[in-house]
């Protein structure tokens, strides 16, 4: 499953159709005024967090991201 | 300068792999490339790192650049595709500018928002990644002409 997840080649992830999969699924997943799912992440150099410990108090940007 | 609102860099999978930076084998792995992108590119915002399956990313759509606000509570605010910062910085300044109570409201809104491609800057990064990055996206590039021409002779 992380092998499929952390693809190694993007020509054979995207010839595999799945960005075209992931794209067209993103306007129907989720919407504004919906909740928001919650998840544990590792803030880097420091603790682990849940979002909703991170939405508690204040609101949150995600922005995600790689190197490129 | 939101100080409504705390912005995170959530780390995900390696978009574009290559023979410098390579696709998470594990955890650690995905750490230290989290620990590199911080001090390589110099990102300032607080980094979130995603586990090595990425759950996180996985529950949020898994697209590479998307941006996504929360509300305190955890209801969602605001959807995009591709994260235009200056976007979603506009967006929360009018979401901070609104009065409190009943003088304001919300309304829901889907919208095709503007984003300028900056090609050469994403093209170092390629480089950076190393050349097979650089190879793989021209020929990812071959397959999305292809699939273009089909869908215009299917039309």
């Amino acid at each position: 499953m992380s092998g499929d997840y952390n693809y190694e080649r993007f020509d054979a992830y995207v010839s595999s159709g799945e960005d075209e999969r992931e794209f067209g699924a993103f306007p129907d997943l989720l919407h504004a005024g919906e909740r928001a799912p919650d998840g544990e992440l590792l803030l880097l150099d420091g603790e682990r967090v849940r979002l909703s410990e991170l939405w508690r108090r204040n609101g949150v940007v995600l922005e995600f991201g790689s190197f490129t | 300068m939101h100080p409504g609102y705390g912005w995170y860099f959530l780390y995900t999978r390696e978009a574009h792999p290559g023979e410098h930076l390579t696709a998470h084998g594990g955890f650690e792995e995905k750490l230290a490339a989290a620990r590199r992108l911080r001090d390589e590119i110099g990102i300032t915002r607080p980094i979130l790192v995603d586990d090595v399956e990425g759950t996180v990313h996985r529950a949020y759509g898994l697209l590479p650049n998307m941006s996504w606000v929360l509300d305190r509570g955890g209801t969602i605010a605001y959807k995009a595709m591709w994260t235009s910062a200056a976007h979603v910085g506009e967006f929360l300044e009018q979401r901070e500018a609104a009065p409190a109570g009943p003088a304001s409201s919300t309304f829901y809104a889907e919208l095709l928002a503007p984003i300028a491609r900056d090609r050469p800057a994403f093209q170092r990064g390629l480089e950076r990644n190393g050349p097979r990055a650089v190879t793989e996206f021209a020929r990812a590039e071959e397959i999305w002409a292809e699939r273009a021409r089909a869908a215009r002779h299917s039309s």
